[in-house]
């Protein structure tokens, strides 16, 4: 790369998502940064002031222990330099602002089609696309099984 | 280890690695950059009008250095029609039309029910297969 890549990269805890965030990493190399967003959706405001905290604390756990999981593995992320955002907004949203905010050349995404022939793009990494001002990789789907 | 024969191979078996896509503005240096960091030589640009996809290839971004390309995006030097294959389709099939259009590059563009990309295959993923094959 021509100047140190800063990539954002979409985590939700699955083999597609934990393959983009690999690839994120190797392209960074020691060099570059790699931004690892993971986010949940705020809960519904009918739940009433309570319930409503109490299921906003439990995704913002959630998403904490993730992020947590991710951290604690030997793997090329570690090779680079990174941080994790956890945001309370859909995944396209979360991925773009941070995209923006941090002056990112490209964001990485993993594929969540199924089936033989996948598609490129499933609905957030579409959604990522259409919000996105710089290239979006996308990875290939990988099997749970794997 | 041998590949199993060239022509009973579908376009899907030699699609793999990332699929870059971007936004019809952005900025061709950007697109230059990851093709360039990501070792690709098409990204499928989403949006060009009237067509729903296009595609930049490498070709297209070295036309663009000869030129003042600095303020200038995808939408500018992308094919808006791209040619395109069927992901079920045999490879000598992908081949054939590789060679009558004279192009490197085919959209994969048919698996989704929107019409999303598949992916992109390449005469170097033919050959490459080719020359892996019993």
């Amino acid at each position: 790369m021509n100047k140190e890549p800063v990539i954002v990269v979409g985590y939700d805890g699955s083999p597609t998502s934990r393959a983009a965030v690999d690839h994120a990493a190797r392209q960074a190399g020691r060099l570059g940064k790699v931004y690892v967003v993971h986010s949940y959706r705020p809960p519904a405001d009918w739940l009433g002031v309570p319930n409503y905290q109490r299921v906003l604390d439990d995704h913002r756990a959630r998403g904490m222990a993730t992020l947590d999981a991710l951290m604690m593995t030997d793997d090329p992320l570690l090779e680079t330099n990174f941080e994790t955002e956890l945001l309370d907004s859909p995944a396209a949203e979360a991925i773009t602002k941070v995209a923006e905010t941090r002056g990112a050349d490209e964001i990485v995404i993993g594929s969540r089609g199924h089936g033989r022939v996948r598609s490129a793009l499933g609905s957030v990494s579409w959604e990522v696309l259409h919000r996105a001002s710089v290239p979006v990789v996308v990875i290939p789907h990988v099997d749970d099984q794997q | 280890m041998r590949a199993s024969s060239f022509a009973q191979a579908r376009v899907a078996d030699v699609m793999h690695g990332p699929v870059v896509v971007c936004g019809p503005e952005t900025p061709i240096q950007s697109v230059a950059q990851t093709m360039a960091d990501e070792h690709v030589h098409a990204v499928v640009v989403t949006g060009i009008e009237r067509t729903a996809w296009g595609v930049v290839t490498a070709l297209d971004i070295a036309a663009a250095a000869l030129t003042d390309a600095t303020e200038r995006v995808a939408r500018d030097f992308a094919v808006a029609e791209p040619v395109t294959v069927s992901a079920e389709a045999l490879l000598p099939e992908a081949a054939r039309v590789l060679v009558e259009h004279q192009v490197n590059h085919l959209l994969v563009a048919d698996a989704d029910p929107d019409g999303r990309p598949t992916g992109v295959v390449s005469t170097t993923d033919v050959v490459r297969r080719f020359a892996a094959s019993e």
